[in-house]
């Protein structure tokens, strides 16, 4: 098995090509589709002296979906007039203004807040009118302790709600849709070694059949697990994207999803004979999973039912609802549990039947003289 | 000695062997002779213990390799017809590559390496990459990755497919050398004057049977109780065809422009008399040539000469 890892680690060092595009790919994709924002609306902030935007403007900074850019008011008229995508206000003291070309949920939500903290402000400052700084602390005091009534804030039946992170949506849908090329077109080095003769040169240096399969396997699994978390690390630690602290959850969907790739392409190179073959069937395949599993766009806007019944076929879909729901949806592992055994479980089936069909077809290539 | 006894392989309902008796001794060289779909590269493929036979065995020194295929893999080397190498790594590094899958390591594999470069002709080309090589330079190479664990039995299986006549030379001498050295050899091809040149005893198979086998005399003695003499003349009449069917009413004669063939019986010497019966006939013989039978007149005897597509 070590000599495996030799020859083909060598390989790899010769045609990197593979995994440098598929990795670079998805990193330009998803940073560009997703705006290769972190996860935050960025907004221009205008400000005047008085002590009302400064509250105002505190209780934004606070606020977790935001990155703030405090700029002079004029500064936000030339960028407003200038600049068709920004999102900006202006806060004065008894009033604002919110710049933005589009009247996006984001930009709602960022009206509410300010003008939930406009009224805040305003009640505060009525208190220390009437009562001094004391009477403000004091009611403050109260407000927190005996609350009229606790909000408590539970999720709906997660298929009922919908949250949408752009960026993450990007990130994750074409890191497993690349990562499905780089696995792919590693493991068609099983079917390259049969046909080219060197499988059986192995066999017949007492190399068992364990070791030939696992040989190849775990090294086209840890090339696709690399290619997965470069990118993760790149997104997370490097462009600073928000994972809303699943990122090690994100890991191991990863991997699990990984595996599954890998269980997926044994099965395609066991139903074909040549190399050509099946890089046309993953390409194919790749774009089809790709689109039925929510890798372009998410699920929650497709109105076909055709289309999303085929959903379960696609191992992206499993692994794309995953990952959405331990970030976005702040799901831990275990309410992820389902899909999760199901890759694990889809994955040892296609590897079972995959090297079965294959171990059938070394017997035809013999007959093939 | 490896041994073959009522082998047969059937791929579905395809029986692509059938029942095959071979035995190969301890320094021989044997040739394995067939058309396309003979079933030439299955027999190796069961001798090898690459496949299972459907019926039958196959004995290295008396013992069934079915179960335990072991000892004859470690004195075996396999030349497939296939290129069976890492075409981005270099020659080197391949034979590196399969020497370690047999256990070598360190300073005897290093040693193997160098040894098995010079036997095949590669050494100045180690470094590079295989793909970049001619087809010859694959062929030698895909000879060498066989050879570094000094394998006492050699089944190569048409080694010299598709390459040019210089490669080809070197590749039998390389062979010839290797027979010479005592090393048992069994070698299919479909170059008769390879086998002809490098094999002691030869199988022929047809349609997955072995239709006949001995020294390469005792296949000729198959169809050699005909003699062809191919005759070229000036002015042949038809007074001289005559004469000739007079003198020996068994044989036939062939006429196509100023070449006169004739097949007859072995047991004739007929050259004196058809020089008289020329002479009285003032016919001019500027060539005769007395045809033996090759290995190929064999082949085509024992297999036809209709197309195997």
């Amino acid at each position: 098995m070590k000599g495996i890892w030799i020859a083909r680690f060598l390989n790899l060092k010769r045609k990197p090509i593979v995994l440098i595009m598929m990795t670079i790919m998805t990193l330009v994709m998803a940073s560009v589709v997703g705006g290769s924002s972190n996860g935050k609306m960025s907004v221009a902030v205008a400000v005047d002296d008085s002590e009302t935007t400064q509250a105002v403007l505190e209780r934004l900074k606070k606020e977790k979906g935001y990155s703030l850019l405090e700029i002079t008011e004029e500064e936000l008229q030339q960028k407003a007039k200038e600049d068709i995508r920004m999102v900006g206000i202006g806060l004065k003291e008894t009033s604002y203004t919110i710049y933005s070309a589009s009247d996006s949920d984001g930009v709602r939500n960022l009206s509410l807040i300010v003008e939930s903290a406009y009224r805040d402000n305003s009640f505060k400052q009525q208190v220390i009118q009437a009562g001094g700084d004391d009477a403000w602390a004091e009611l403050e005091v109260s407000l927190n302790d005996d609350q009229a009534f606790l909000i408590q804030t539970e999720a709906m039946d997660e298929s009922e709600v919908f949250r949408y992170d752009n960026a993450l949506q990007s990130l994750f849908g074409f890191m497993l849709f690349f990562v499905f090329y780089t696995v792919a077109i590693n493991v068609q080095f099983i079917l390259d070694d049969k046909r080219s003769g060197v499988w059986n040169r192995l066999k017949l240096a007492s190399v068992s059949r364990f070791q030939l399969y696992f040989g190849h396997l775990s090294f086209s699994y840890i090339i696709g697990l690399v290619q997965v978390l470069l990118v993760l690390f790149v997104f997370r630690y490097v462009l600073g994207t928000n994972m809303y602290d699943g990122f090690w959850k994100v890991v191991i969907i990863a991997a699990i999803y990984v595996l599954l790739v890998m269980a997926f392409s044994v099965f395609v190179i066991s139903l074909v004979k040549t190399v050509s073959q099946s890089s046309i069937i993953i390409s194919l395949v790749a774009v089809a999973f790709a689109m039925i599993g929510g890798a372009y766009w998410p699920l929650e806007i497709v109105q076909s039912e055709g289309l999303l019944a085929m959903k379960w076929i696609s191992p992206i879909y499993y692994a794309m609802e995953s990952m959405k729901r331990v970030t976005v949806y702040e799901g831990t592992l275990s309410s992820v549990g389902a899909y999760v055994s199901m890759m694990i479980v889809i994955a040892i089936v296609l590897i079972v039947v995959g090297i079965s069909l294959l171990e059938k077809r070394t017997e035809r290539y013999h007959s093939s003289e | 000695m490896l041994q073959a006894i009522n082998l047969s392989k059937r791929f579905k309902t395809k029986e692509v062997v059938r029942e095959i008796n071979m035995e190969l001794l301890a320094g021989e060289s044997v040739g394995l002779l067939g058309p396309n779909g003979a079933g030439k590269s299955t027999t190796i493929s069961m001798l090898s213990s690459l496949v299972q036979p459907t019926s039958g065995d196959v004995l290295w020194n008396e013992k069934s390799i079915a179960k335990n295929p072991e000892p004859l893999r470690k004195t075996l080397g396999v030349v497939p017809q296939e290129i069976a190498l890492y075409p981005e790594l270099s020659a080197r590094e391949n034979l590196a590559f399969f020497g370690r899958v047999y256990g070598l390591k360190g300073e005897l594999l290093e040693t193997r390496i160098t040894e098995v470069l010079m036997k095949i002709g590669l050494t100045d080309r180690q470094k590079d990459i295989v793909k970049t090589f001619s087809g010859g330079m694959k062929r030698r190479l895909n000879i060498g990755a066989a050879l570094l664990h000094r394998p006492s039995i050699l089944i190569m299986d048409e080694p010299t497919v598709g390459i040019d006549p210089q490669s080809r030379a070197y590749i039998l001498e390389t062979v010839k050398q290797f027979v010479e050295e005592g090393m048992t050899l069994l070698y299919t091809s479909h170059y008769m004057e390879e086998v002809e040149m490098l094999c002691d005893k030869i199988y022929i198979m047809d349609q997955g049977k072995i239709i006949a086998h001995g020294t390469k005399e005792e296949l000729k003695g198959l169809v050699s109780e005909n003699q062809t003499i191919e005759l070229k003349a000036n002015l042949l009449t038809e007074n001289f065809e005559k004469t000739l069917i007079e003198r020996f009413p068994t044989a036939t004669l062939h006429i196509e422009e100023e070449v006169l063939t004739i097949s007859m019986s072995k047991s004739e010497e007929p050259l004196a008399t058809i020089f008289a019966v020329a002479a009285a006939n003032n016919v001019v013989i500027t060539s005769a040539i007395v045809k033996v039978p090759s290995l190929e007149d064999v082949f085509l005897h024992l297999t036809g000469k209709a197309l195997r597509d």
